[in-house]
């Protein structure tokens, strides 16, 4: 069984600007530093994510909700392992999975099959497990013949069939998915929806950051409402979309 | 916070977990670079024994040397040189060229300087057909020391993976270790015995005895030369493989938390 804890997390991103290492840099912010009395004289960077105490349990598939900057991917990170928190406690059960970017390493030489394999190893599938699932990534992916061809010769609909179609054959017990349905082909995106609830089952949780109310509404039983690095809303879907859409229609 | 040595015994785990990723890794990634190539990889033994062949007839010329003197030394050297170089560049660059991969899900460090390391051995082993070819033309043939160059050549390798664990892990913070490493192998390339030899030295013994390259390069390069190992510099190796390992540990122990907020 899965189970999700976090308490009091804050997640803080090191401000690294372009010029920040530059000598011309480290020099002008010395001489203003010596101004400045010595306990304000750390660089306290970018706070992502605080005071975030939450707790989910089998069966949560949350919705998660908030204007862009509010932290969304930033706690998907977190709960994938990707960050570490910078205070507090953040405690997981149950094997992690993640969409996130899809898209990357599809070099235009590899083959989609090649592709495919890269992918499932990286998740963390074995080779015997992937000999097992290729027939089924290619036709879920309907790609037919364009499976075994280099990449370059692919559309822009055909490459994200390709990584959607390998990135959802992992049955993970936490799923995190992060805006992967923003825009594109809702012809093929729907029954990748139907996927997704199978794939976790009730067994597991499914986090998701979406902007697409719609789809959240009827695949959701709960949402949460990050603002500015804060949960300001965690509750039933109709009572936490209701409040966001006050809020954005509000003057 | 401190987790004592918890991030490495984690990264160990997640290296362990994507197991069979790392060689596919290293290999496709020698795959796309030669692909649709007429010579594929071989272009890399092409490339050094032409390397060898024109400095061999340079420095003959220079020192009034038989070519058939030095050009064994210098081909071994080379071959040497260019696994060491090659893996700490490509270390140095090693996280933000893989970025993508450390922002899908948690993942290894350790595995990543692996299949780099595995990558580098592949291009060696091609690197390693010109020496091959060429020993027997300068009457050098397989024996038991090239037996010995096999067991102290993981000395040498282990040593890079500690400097390149190193490396990887502190550049995504101090971008300056790059340039830094590039201007170090640079400068290691003129100051260790690759090209020349120690006992040519004049007076300065010291800029190869005092340098633990000359001794990693001896280990693997005079057995295959026929000779016994050093054990003088052996001992050196090993001491210099240690220390990289702990090196390479306590960095990963120390940037692994942070890692993710520099790239």
């Amino acid at each position: 069984m899965a189970d999700i804890e976090l308490t009091h997390v804050d997640l803080n991103y090191p401000s690294l600007g372009p010029g920040d290492k530059s000598a011309r840099t480290l020099i002008a912010r010395s001489l203003r530093a010596l101004r400045r009395p010595r306990s304000d004289r750390t660089s306290p960077g970018f706070q992502a994510l605080r005071a975030i105490s939450l707790t989910a349990a089998a069966g949560d598939r949350i919705a998660l909700i908030g204007a862009n900057g509010s932290g969304k991917s930033s706690l998907l990170r977190l709960l994938a392992g990707i960050h570490r928190p910078s205070r507090g406690t953040l405690r997981i059960r149950g094997q992690v999975g993640t969409l996130f970017d899809i898209g990357y390493g599809m070099d235009g030489d590899l083959l989609g099959r090649d592709f495919a394999v890269d992918r499932c190893l990286f998740k963390g599938l074995d080779r015997a497990a992937i000999d097992a699932t290729l027939p089924e990534i290619r036709a879920f992916s309907g790609l037919g013949p364009f499976f075994d061809q280099p990449l370059r010769t692919y559309s822009d609909g055909m490459r994200v069939r390709l990584a959607f179609s390998v990135s959802t054959m992992i049955s993970p017990d936490i799923l995190l998915i992060d805006e992967i349905f923003g825009a594109g082909d809702h012809q093929f995106f729907r029954p990748a929806c139907t996927r997704i609830l199978s794939q976790v089952g009730t067994s597991g949780i499914t986090i998701f950051s979406t902007h697409w109310l719609e789809l959240a509404e009827g695949f959701c039983n709960r949402a949460i409402w990050l603002d500015k690095g804060r949960v300001r809303q965690d509750g039933s879907v109709s009572d936490v979309f209701q409040a966001y859409r006050n809020q954005r229609t509000a003057p | 916070m401190n987790r004592g040595w918890a991030p490495l015994w984690r990264d160990l785990a997640m290296a362990r977990e994507q197991a069979d990723f790392w060689p596919y890794l290293a290999l496709k990634t020698i795959r796309l670079t030669y692909a649709r190539s007429l010579f594929g990889p071989f272009w890399i033994t092409l490339t050094l024994g032409l390397q060898v062949g024109a400095l061999s007839v340079l420095l003959s010329a220079l020192l009034g040397t038989p070519s058939f003197h030095i050009a064994p030394w210098i081909s071994l050297g080379l071959i040497l040189w260019t696994f060491i170089a090659s893996s700490l560049t490509e270390a140095s660059t090693l996280i933000r060229s893989h970025s993508p991969y450390f922002f899908d899900r948690e993942t290894s460090v350790s595995g990543f300087v692996a299949a780099l390391l595995l990558r580098q051995m592949v291009i060696t082993a091609h690197h390693a057909l010109v020496w091959v070819l060429l020993a027997p033309l300068f009457a050098i043939w397989p024996g038991w020391s090239w037996l010995l160059a096999l067991a102290t050549l993981p000395v040498l390798v282990v040593t890079l993976f500690g400097l390149c664990l190193c490396l990887a892990v502190i550049t995504p913070r101090f971008r300056d270790l790059e340039r830094l490493t590039d201007l170090v192998l640079m400068a290691g390339f003129f100051l260790t015995p690759v090209l020349w030899r120690q006992r040519d030295l004049l007076n300065h013994h010291f800029i190869a005895t005092w340098n633990p390259l000359t001794h990693l390069l001896a280990i693997v390069r005079d057995p295959l030369l026929g000779g016994p190992v050093p054990l003088f510099s052996l001992a050196v190796s090993i001491v210099s493989a240690l220390l990289a390992l702990l090196l390479g540990a306590v960095a990963l122990v120390r940037c692994r938390p942070y890692l993710t907020g520099w790239i």
